[in-house]
C-alpha cells in the first residue's frame, strides 16, 4: 500500500515546520498547499518542510512546494527541505528543482541552516 | 496482462499506484516507482483537465511486465488531448520566474523510454515503455 497523505504543523522557535506523509500528488497537494498558505498567511517567514517520510511526490506536489518558495522569496523569507528520500530526490533533480531548493539531510541540520542564514 | 478501470477522479491515484505495485511485484523499486510516476502523471491530467464542464468518465490502466520491458497502456474517453505535443518546461531559469506547471510531461518522457500517444474513435490511448535492466 502506498498510504495516504498526514500533513502536521508545529512550531520550532521562529521556525515553521511542515511534516509530510505519505503521498504527495494531485489529490493531496491541495491539502498541503492549504496548511503551508495559512502558515504564510499568518507572517510565517521561515518554513522547513519535512519530507523525512513522503514515499512520493507528483509534479503537484512540486509545485505546491515551487508555489511556497516563490511567495516566500517574494517576501524575503526563507524555505528549507529537510531529509527527502532518495525517490523523492529523484524527481526533484528531474525537475531541475535541487538547484532552486535548499535540501538538507535531516531536520536538525535544516533548522541550523534558517540561524546560519541563506 | 493486468487490467485496472476507475472513474476519473483524483481519490482514484492511489488505487492506480497500488494496482501498478501489484502488477510489477518482482520488478525492483526504480522500475516501479518510475512507472507509478508516469502513470500518475498521466492520469492527473486526464483528471484535472479530460472532463470539463461534464461528468467525469473512466480510465483504463494496462499493464504487463514481460521479461525484458514493462508496458503500460492508459485509456480515457475525456476530451481529446495529445501530451506529446506540450512543450518542454525550462528547467535552468530561477525559482521566481518559472512557470508552475508543465513538469507531468517532462516526467513521463524522462522515467519512460517510449511513449506514444493516439486518438482511438472517441478515446485517448497513451502507451508506454520502459525496458528492464538486469536488476529490474
Amino acid at each position: 500500500m502506498s498510504g495516504h497523505v498526514e500533513i502536521t504543523g508545529r512550531r520550532a522557535g521562529t521556525v515553521d515546520i511542515i511534516a509530510v506523509k505519505g503521498r504527495l500528488d494531485a489529490g493531496s497537494s491541495e491539502k498541503a498547499e492549504e496548511l503551508i498558505n495559512r502558515v504564510l498567511d499568518d507572517g510565517g517567514r521561515s518554513l522547513l518542510v519535512n519530507l523525512c517520510d513522503l514515499d512520493y511526490i507528483s509534479s503537484s506536489g512540486l509545485r505546491v512546494l515551487l508555489a511556497a518558495l516563490k511567495r516566500l522569496k517574494k517576501d524575503g523569507g526563507t524555505l528549507r527541505i529537510a531529509c527527502a528520500q532518495p525517490q523523492i530526490l529523484e524527481v526533484f533533480t528531474m525537475a531541475g528543482f535541487h538547484r532552486i531548493f535548499s535540501l538538507s539531510p535531516d531536520e536538525a541540520a535544516a533548522l541550523a541552516g534558517f540561524t546560519a542564514g541563506p | 496482462m493486468a487490467e485496472l478501470i476507475v472513474r476519473a477522479d483524483l481519490s482514484a491515484l492511489e488505487a492506480i499506484a497500488d494496482f501498478l505495485a501489484e502488477a510489477l511485484a518482482g520488478c525492483s523499486d526504480k522500475l516501479v516507482f518510475a512507472v507509478q510516476l508516469a502513470v500518475d502523471e498521466a492520469c492527473s491530467n486526464t483528471i484535472l483537465y479530460g472532463y470539463p464542464g461534464r461528468e467525469p468518465g473512466t480510465i483504463t490502466v494496462a499493464c504487463t511486465a514481460a521479461d525484458d520491458a514493462v508496458s503500460v497502456t492508459i485509456t480515457d474517453d475525456g476530451v481529446a488531448f495529445d501530451p506529446l505535443t506540450a512543450p518542454p518546461p525550462l528547467l535552468d531559469i530561477p525559482a521566481e520566474e518559472r512557470p508552475i506547471g508543465g513538469l507531468g510531461i517532462h516526467f513521463i518522457r524522462t522515467v519512460m523510454d517510449s511513449v506514444a500517444y493516439a486518438r482511438e474513435g472517441e478515446k485517448n490511448v497513451l502507451s508506454m515503455e520502459k525496458k528492464r535492466s538486469a536488476s529490474g
